[in-house]
């Protein structure tokens, strides 16, 4: 029994390589001495097959009607397949065939996939321009001088589909024939989603000491060429100090270069106790409202500046009305132009990748545009990442300043499930600030990260108060996909401890999708 | 035009529409205690699968065979069978691998022997069938690109990937059902003599 899984094992290992190898040099007039079938009794065939087979001995080689003997043999057996090799025989001039025929369903590739039995020589991309990591590219090359493997076909086209998301393609993969006999070129086709439908979840948080802040969902449905349409609902007090609840609606329409995109959102927003005090102690505040309405047009561009360096940016126009609770009650303007640009850095190299990214905000109100709080404000933010798995250093850094009077959405605000993570952001600043920097460094070492955060929130001419933090957050490394239920892999746990903060009372954070 | 010769062309046009559906036919026979069956004037392996197919990439077949007390009625008997085609691209010959419910392969098939290995192979029992009383059979299948085992878990997420990507994965199906039948009028033939059955 051992024998013959070892001959079963021999053939396949000879019938899936033989593509592989350079075929053997065959004498010029070579006389067949001997023809061997090997992994089948030559009893199965027909008699009229074995005739012919015998019938090659004493003539001269062709592999013509060698390869046409093989195909017989398929086609007698249809549950087999056959190759053929040579050898050398006892005379320079002389050869001996040897007709290799192996059981299809001996073999799960050949069982799902006729073509596992070809090598690839190539791998090409069609259609679409995309950017793929040096990790994956490494991969896909690796598929070279191997037999055709579906499920790793399938597998590798997903992630060129999910290394491009925002692309909105869809990844397919065929088979060529190559030039060499036995052999296939693997062509990814990239094209664009003519219909798509998004539903997701992401960003939710728990923090002890400011309660749940989650959108509650977004989905968007894009037709191409007509555009894209987006609806969500969010409930959310992390980013701002405000908490606000209420939905938005979208329209975009362009390519992944330039794109246009139309917002409408409409939030309630709630106060804590902090904020609503010192409100009413401050002169300074710029007024709280209960209803903030904004209409938003925008247009995108995206250009790759090289393979791993991605540009982007945005210019647009924000119309917003709040419906004012403080200091009287009214409606007041919020109109403004802003303005975004970003860049990103990305280098994957087996065990190591580097990642940067580097992005500038502005946003100005003016009377231009009739608006009500006449401002300028700039926000820029790095983040850098350097992984050797299972390692990783991170460091995060924001700075902020806010000229004028702005509203409240545009004041900032650290100590959330995010920055100088451990603070209260109610309790450091309840009504935000017009000055902010804040750093972070972390190190990584598979699910645990340390860190240290440092950073302030003040107004002009107030004192500067630097805050600091250390803690430990458990978490998978990422979470990209799109979900509906809660995915294990996507949770994470922070603990925070506030430094020279008088009470050591930690902050937990229960994250979902960051 | 006169309302005649509308009504005629009319006629044609619709004729001309549904011909495929009118040429197709689900025919039953007996083997046994077992209950064959061969469909014909539908090509399941044709339009995207095909296409699918004539590049490389294996194609995921179901068949499933039904009896039913009517068109719309209870089933008596079903059975469900899996199978990954492929087509070797330098043969350009067909490949059946039966996955459900016991594995077999056919290799070097034509396409029409590829359609007929399918086919050929589907059997009821007939225990649970009356042999006097009258029955409906309906015949489907469905196909869709191969995807590895380790993939086929089945997730939310997964689904929303599935319905989003729909333009890219959209299963082929069709149905074909006949009916009434009685068993003991369908014509028999000796068990083991399924023709290409695998």
């Amino acid at each position: 029994m051992k024998k013959l899984i070892f001959l079963l094992l021999l053939t396949f290992s000879s019938l899936m390589t033989l593509g592989q190898q350079a075929p053997p040099s065959v004498p010029p007039n070579a006389t067949i001495e001997r023809v061997d079938l090997s992994g089948l009794d030559d009893a199965k065939l027909s008699s009229e097959l074995r005739a012919d087979i015998q019938r090659l001995v004493g003539q001269t080689y062709n592999a013509q009607t060698i390869e046409a003997l093989t195909q017989d043999i398929q086609v007698e057996l249809p549950e087999f397949i056959a190759a053929a090799t040579t050898q050398p025989g006892s005379q320079p001039d002389r050869i001996r065939v040897v007709l290799l025929v192996a059981k299809i369903s001996d073999d799960d590739a050949l069982k799902a996939n006729i073509n596992s039995r070809y090598i690839v020589d190539a791998i090409q991309l069609e259609g679409m321009k995309v950017r793929i990591s040096d990790e994956l590219n490494a991969e896909l090359q690796m598929m070279v001088g191997a037999n055709v493997n579906s499920a790793q076909l399938g597998s590798l086209g997903d992630r060129i589909g999910n290394e491009n998301a925002g692309l909105n393609a869809i990844v397919t993969w065929k088979l060529q024939r190559s030039s060499q006999p036995q052999h296939v070129n693997v062509v990814y086709d990239v094209r664009k989603a003519r219909n798509t439908l998004n539903f997701s979840l992401a960003g939710g948080a728990y923090h002890s000491r400011q309660g749940i802040s989650s959108p509650l969902f977004k989905m968007s449905y894009t037709y191409t060429p007509v555009g894209t349409l987006s609806f969500w609902m969010v409930n959310s007090a992390d980013e701002l100090i405000e908490r606000y609840a209420g939905y938005g609606v979208g329209y975009g329409l362009g390519s992944q270069i330039l794109r246009f995109e139309l917002k409408y959102s409409s939030y309630r927003t709630q106060w804590k106790t902090n904020t609503l005090e010192a409100d009413k102690q401050s002169n300074q505040s710029p007024g709280l409202y209960r209803l903030r309405d904004t209409l938003s047009g925008q247009a995108t561009f995206k250009y790759p500046l090289t393979a791993r360096v991605l540009l982007n940016g945005s210019a647009g126009l924000e119309f917003g009305e709040l419906q004012m609770q403080s200091p009287r009650l009214g409606f007041q303007k919020s109109n403004a132009f802003t303005g975004h640009l970003q860049t990103s850095y990305s280098r994957r190299s087996g065990m190591y990748s580097q990642n940067f990214g580097g992005s500038y905000d502005i946003a100005a109100g003016t009377g231009i545009i009739d608006s009500d709080f006449i401002y300028a404000r700039h926000e820029a933010r790095f983040d850098y990442a350097y992984t050797r798995q299972p390692h990783s250093i991170l460091f995060n850094f924001l700075a902020g300043r806010v000229t004028g009077n702005a509203p409240m959405h545009a004041r900032f605000s650290i100590g959330n499930a995010r920055t100088l993570r451990g603070w209260n952001k109610y309790e450091i600043n309840p009504l935000g600030g017009n000055r902010m920097v804040y750093g972070s460094a972390g190190y990584r070492y598979k699910i645990i990260t340390g860190f240290y955060d440092v950073g302030s929130v003040w107004d002009s001419g107030q004192p500067r108060d630097i805050r600091q933090s250390v803690g430990l957050r458990l978490s998978k490394s990422g979470c990209r996909i799109s979900f509906l239920i809660p995915n294990p892999e996507c949770f994470s746990l922070t603990v925070g401890f506030p430094i020279n903060g008088g009470k050591a009372r930690p902050a937990f954070i229960v994250g979902m999708g960051f | 035009m006169s309302l005649l010769g509308r009504v005629c062309l009319l006629a044609v046009v619709i004729t001309g529409v549904r011909s495929d559906v009118l040429a197709q036919s689900l025919n039953a026979r007996t083997s046994g205690d077992r209950l064959r069956v061969s469909v014909e004037g539908v090509r399941f392996l044709s339009g995207d699968a095909l296409r699918k197919l004539r590049d490389g990439v294996p194609v995921d077949y179901v068949f499933r065979l039904t009896a039913l007390t009517s068109r719309v009625g209870s089933v008596l008997a079903k059975a469900e069978y899996r199978f990954v085609i492929s087509y070797d691209i330098f043969e350009e010959k067909f490949q059946v691998s039966r996955i459900r419910p016991t594995p077999r392969v056919l290799s070097h098939l034509s396409l029409a022997a590829a359609e007929a290995a399918c086919v050929d192979i589907l059997e009821l029992p007939t225990q649970s069938i009356s042999s006097t009383k009258p029955f409906w059979l309906r015949w489907e299948y469905e196909a869709e690109e191969s995807k590895p085992a380790e993939n086929t878990e089945v997730s939310l997420g997964g689904l929303v990937e599935i319905f989003s990507r729909k333009a890219a994965k959209e299963p082929s199906r069709g149905v074909v059902e006949s009916g009434p039948f009685v068993l003991s009028n369908l014509p028999r033939i000796a068990p083991g003599r399924g023709g290409t059955n695998p």
